[in-house]
């Protein structure tokens, strides 16, 4: 249990000195802040840098996303049990959007430098029918490493199984100013996602 | 195989991506157990079922999904368990989040015969609280959930599971 503490403590350092508020309790952020359906950082802090490749090897910057609210993620394909459940929770938030998903960038990282390969990651877009919806970035271990400390991701192999990665699962809400605004564990509900792009989008 | 715990509020920012061979358990029908939340009314194969005819003997509804792996790994198991039940207990599968055209080819090579329904905006897997796939959720013969078996389960730890509720 001790080792799922420090995960989660890496985990927030993101946030830094910014508080979360729970569920719906964006009551601590100012009084003209928008009322998320996510947990909300009061102050919202300046995403990290985020430079990496695609799986089409073409680069891919948050930065280029600004004006869209962008959820960040962090996964791995062969994952095999909460990663498909938020991607399958995205596609379904992607679809409730309908027109407004235009507003909306999913940007999944990934935790496995070894496992996640141009063909792996293809297959996994294919199979939750997210080609073309989503950016999946992948990298060498030196270049994934330095984003996960960025971002404050807690990353570890088990022993007792090599081929899992244990891994922070929360879902980052980037606003379109480029800010940590929100958070959203990995049972998030895509209503919660739809409810908030477009404040995020506009924030 | 990982083990899982059960993971607080507080912790549930955490996962552990490893297949999971530990029950989630409360004790068949005590203070812990919850109404199951209502099943997905589209039919993929076998007959119409919902909770008010399930009611009067054991179920076990289970989530899967043709795109997890673990899933593959677990179906031979479930049609076994199924094939062995007879009456004493009715299996029930939720395809959760998933494109229809690959959830009945995998339904076909597995050979299933019990019923199998989809839920493809994942809305009833919410609902019944799903952190991974596949996950078993066994109800009392009153529509109770009484216990969570998360990961590929086997026909022996299916039956373990059904014994605990009778």
């Amino acid at each position: 249990m001790a080792s799922r503490m420090r995960i989660v403590t890496a985990a927030l350092a993101v946030l830094g000195a910014a508080a979360i508020a729970g569920c719906g309790g964006s009551d601590s952020a100012t009084s003209a802040s928008p009322k998320f359906a996510g947990a909300a950082a009061s102050p919202p802090k300046p995403a990290p840098p985020l430079k990496l490749d695609d799986s089409l090897g073409n680069p891919v910057n948050i930065t280029d996303y600004r004006g869209k609210a962008v959820l960040v993620t962090f996964i791995y394909t062969h994952c095999p049990d909460v990663c498909p459940i938020i991607v399958g929770n995205l596609h379904t938030a992607q679809q409730q959007l309908g027109s407004e998903a235009d507003k909306l960038q999913i940007v999944a990282v990934s935790v496995d430098p070894k496992g996640d390969t141009p063909k792996t990651v293809k297959a996994f877009l294919k199979d939750h029918q997210m080609t073309g919806r989503m950016e999946y970035l992948i990298g060498s271990r030196p270049a994934l490493e330095r984003t996960w400390k960025a971002w404050g991701i807690g990353t570890q192999v088990p022993k007792s199984n090599p081929d899992l990665v244990e891994h922070s699962a929360e879902i980052l809400g980037i606003s379109g100013s480029g800010k940590i605004t929100t958070l959203y564990p990995a049972n998030f509900k895509p209503e919660q996602i739809v409810h908030d792009v477009p404040l995020l989008a506009s924030s | 195989m990982i083990r899982r715990r059960m993971i607080g509020p507080a912790l549930a920012l955490v996962v552990v991506g490893g297949v999971v061979a530990v029950e989630i358990a409360t004790s068949g029908g005590g203070p812990s157990s919850r109404p199951a939340p209502a099943l997905p009314t589209h039919v993929l194969s076998g007959h119409r079922v919902d909770l008010a005819s399930l009611r009067g003997r054991p179920a076990l509804v289970n989530f899967w999904a043709s795109w997890c792996g673990p899933c593959k790994q677990e179906a031979p198991e479930l049609r076994r368990f199924d094939r062995g039940i007879g009456d004493r207990a009715a299996l029930v599968g939720v395809d959760w989040n998933d494109s229809e055209q690959n959830a009945r080819a995998f339904i076909a090579q597995s050979h299933w015969s019990y019923p199998v329904l989809r839920d493809p905006s994942g809305a009833v897997g919410n609902a019944y609280g799903l952190t991974g796939l596949p996950t078993t959720f066994v109800l009392d013969p009153s529509g109770n959930i009484v216990q969570t078996l998360p990961g590929p389960q086997t026909v022996a730890s299916l039956r373990r599971a059904l014994g605990s509720v009778d």
